[in-house]
């Protein structure tokens, strides 16, 4: 498991993360949503243990990650641009990791060739940047993770590889109960694998869920009233968005969809009821009660 | 055996071998184009002399050059090796690892950060000197079969020869190192090891200049012996000159053992305080030009005030006028470029 | 087996629950059938082993599935139709913006009730 607690990191001037709390349990595909710049980078480079926290403190199965830490052994990180070194061929750099990681597993190394056909003798500095995200996954797959982290691990690969991986994500939480958080601007793959979400903004996280139960209690009001729409619930404080199409009118409240439901009951509506909200929606607007802004932009 | 896999590993020494093995070989090739090659050359010219004539006892005499100026390490591909390689070497080891962020990878390896350092110190020394040993041996198995040498040199020599080349290696290497737990970028590091190899001397010369220029637009006349004086614990320091310690430091010629005892040792302290730096280097600042914010007004002020030495007397100089007044303006040209323009590149550095 | 969309607003274990008791109604996977273990459904679909676990979890507090320890787990040979009232209010709102919606289309009572009688002719058609 993940447990991030208190941590706030500064690089240069700016401070990045900002009294940030997480926590992944064990055998959770915890999903990391956030606008580019919110400090998600930032916060996995803490995780894994290339930064270190200015404050608070980390811990990955219970342990600190310090300074060559066997618990390292234990964690495969998947970063954006993966970095290799380019003079090597790709047995080479598979080389260097079979004799790094205790752990490495021979069989599932070969086993894997199946699916990711990159041939030993390239150089590294031949591959497209997909090729080289493959290559990670590959290896990092091969050393036994408890943890894995990946920093927007298919931005870059085709469909059909993309497939493979979430699929070899999935298998690898099932068979090892890995724990796995995966940065993705991709809602399609967070909902369909992630058990878990996690948003950040401006270097903090400001929620933490179970997908389904976000699923099911944030949704948006639709309300109609026979005449004019009450101020008090037009205006009602907890608004986030509110649009009509002729009398019916369709809020997006911050929290506690029942009690301003309650509230809006009193008014006599002629329609009440919840409707879906989709994860873009729900992001959007919780990103907007926390300053993400934007209008309704028109060209 | 503990303590050595818990400061090394083979893993990572065989990794930066993999990388910088070519270096090794350039090495190598130019220093059996010295010595080795000098014999055959040596031959060669002998063959083409008449051993009847009168001169040929001095022909041999003075082109024995050829093969004793090798092994006495006054050649200038030799003097190529000590000053080019480890400096460039280190730069590589430590530098190139940054940029491309490979050493992020290895921070997230169950890998020491000791043994991360110690695999480059002593990948850095391997491929330095196993050529120097390799071309050691070639060269007393000539020393050996090749009879017209034989009074040239002896095999003393060549031994004296391997360790006068090491010495300066360890060292050059070990302040490099150091230097690049300073200096982020390779070519910075490449470029401010240089500057900070020859600055005692360098500073002692642009002391002495800024003496002479203040003696003529003041047309007063001060002892600067204390300067001179200073010049011969100078030398001592600056590094580049044990290249060639024989010349440098013929006054204390019987002393140069100690001397170079002195050197290794210094280069095994130097080799740990890079060792204690690169524990307290943190990874967000690969990249930056200083290693350590800290550093940056020490450094900007340090520039500032060589810069200001310089161009002060520079300015006298150039224009050949004996005015205190140009010497001042000097000075405060070179204060505001040794101030700016290290800035600037900080900046832009960061920015790219 | 069946078709989940991850980005509907349904939760997928929701999804997955639905799905297994209509291909059941449909007569797809019959009483007794050995279903798919957790891990072999999640990896079929690609889908989080956590939230295929729940949804099984569900089905056998429904008792709509039972597991056999060292066997595995089977379609429950007693899946007993049980009228639960939360889910009955959720049906009658179901229902009832259907029928909106065919009133607003102008589609009668009579339309409305041909259509219901074909759907179950339909699903009971393939169970047999």
């Amino acid at each position: 498991m993940i447990s991030v607690v208190g941590v706030s990191k500064s690089l240069g001037q700016n401070k990045i993360l900002d009294d940030v709390n997480l926590f992944a349990k064990e055998g959770a595909i915890y999903g990391l949503l956030g606008p580019n710049g919110a400090g998600k980078t930032t916060l996995i480079k803490n995780m894994v243990g290339i930064y270190t926290p200015d404050e608070g403190e980390i811990f990955i199965d219970g342990q600190k990650l310090i300074d060559g830490s066997s618990m390292k052994e234990k964690i495969a990180y998947i970063p954006d641009y993966q970095n290799f070194y380019n003079q090597f061929k790709v047995k080479d750099m598979v080389d260097f990791y079979r004799h790094t990681y205790r752990d490495w597993n021979e069989e599932r190394y070969q086993k894997l060739k199946e699916l990711f056909s990159i041939q030993d003798q390239k150089k590294i500095r031949q591959l497209s940047k997909g090729m080289k995200t493959q290559l990670g996954i590959h290896l990092n797959l091969s050393i036994m993770p408890k943890v894995m982290v990946m920093d927007e691990p298919t931005s870059g690969l085709d469909p059909v590889i993309r497939r493979e991986v979430l699929n070899l994500i999935v298998q690898e939480v099932s068979l090892n109960n890995t724990t796995v958080l995966i940065s993705t601007h991709n809602l399609g793959e967070l909902e369909q694998i992630c058990d878990h979400i996690g948003m950040m903004n401006k270097g903090k996280v400001l929620l933490e869920t179970n997908l389904d139960d976000l699923k099911e209690k944030v949704r948006k009001i639709q309300v109609a009233f026979k005449g004019e729409i009450p101020k008090e619930i037009k205006e009602h404080k907890d608004l986030l968005k509110i649009e009509n199409v002729g009398k019916v009118y369709q809020m997006v409240v911050k929290e506690g969809v029942e009690k301003v439901m309650e509230e809006i009951k009193k008014y006599d509506p002629i329609l009440l009821e919840t409707i879906d909200m989709s994860l873009e929606e729900i992001f959007i607007y919780k990103m907007g009660g926390e300053g993400y802004e934007f209008g309704d932009f028109t060209f | 055996m503990n303590l050595v896999t818990s400061l090394f590993n083979k893993n990572l020494y065989k990794k930066d071998i993999r990388l910088h093995w070519v270096f090794g070989i350039v090495i190598f090739g130019l220093l059996f184009l010295d010595l080795p090659m000098s014999h055959i050359r040596y031959l060669n010219e002998i063959s083409k002399l008449d051993p009847m004539s009168y001169q040929y006892i001095e022909e041999l005499a003075w082109r024995s050059y050829m093969i004793t100026d090798p092994i006495q390490g006054e050649s200038p591909i030799q003097f190529f090796i000590l000053l080019i390689f480890p400096i460039m070497i280190a730069g590589f080891l430590l530098g190139e690892e940054r940029r491309t962020k490979t050493l992020e990878l290895l921070g997230v390896m169950p890998y020491k950060r000791v043994q991360i350092y110690m695999s480059k110190v002593l990948a850095g020394l391997s491929i330095m000197i196993v050529p120097y040993l390799l071309n050691f041996c070639i060269t007393l198995l000539m020393r050996y079969s090749i009879k017209e040498v034989a009074n040239l040199y002896g095999y003393g020599d060549v031994v004296h020869w391997i360790y006068m080349s090491i010495v300066p290696i360890l060292l050059f290497f070990s302040f490099s190192m150091l230097m690049g737990m300073l200096v982020g970028t390779t070519i910075a590091q490449v470029i401010l090891t240089v500057i900070f190899m020859f600055l005692p001397g360098g500073l002692w010369g642009l002391l002495m200049m800024n003496a002479e220029a203040i003696r003529y637009t003041l047309a007063i006349h001060f002892n600067d012996t204390f300067i001179r004086e200073m010049g011969d614990i100078v030398r001592f320091f600056t590094l580049p000159l044990y290249i060639l310690p024989e010349r440098t430091f013929h006054d204390c010629i019987d002393k140069i053992n100690l001397i170079m005892g002195i050197l290794v040792i210094a280069s095994m302290i130097m080799i740990f305080i890079g060792y204690r730096l690169f524990l307290k280097n943190k990874m967000e600042r690969n990249g930056e030009i200083l290693m350590f914010a800290g550093l940056e007004n020490f450094f900007k002020v340090g520039v500032a005030i060589c810069t200001m030495l310089l161009f002060g007397p520079l300015l006298t100089g150039i224009l050949q006028i004996n005015s205190i007044v140009l010497l001042i303006i000097g000075y405060v040209i070179g204060l505001g470029l040794g101030w700016f323009i290290p800035n600037y590149c900080i900046q832009v550095n960061r920015r790219a | 087996m069946f078709i989940i969309d991850p980005r509907s607003s349904t939760p997928i274990y929701q999804q997955i629950i639905e799905g297994v008791k209509e291909n059941i109604l449909k007569g797809l996977i019959e009483p007794g059938d050995k279903m798919p273990s957790v891990r072999e459904l999640a990896k079929m679909m690609t889908l989080n082993p956590n939230t295929v676990a729940k949804a099984y979890q569900e089905l056998e507090r429904q008792k709509v599935i039972e597991t056999f320890r060292g066997r595995g787990t089977f379609v429950s040979m007693e899946y007993e139709a049980k009228k639960d009232g939360e889910k009955m209010t959720e049906l009658k709102d179901i229902f009832k913006k259907a029928i909106v919606e065919a009133y607003y289309m102008g589609i009668d009572k009579k339309e409305i009730m041909i259509m219901i009688d074909e759907i179950i002719k339909e699903l009971e058609g393939g169970s047999k």
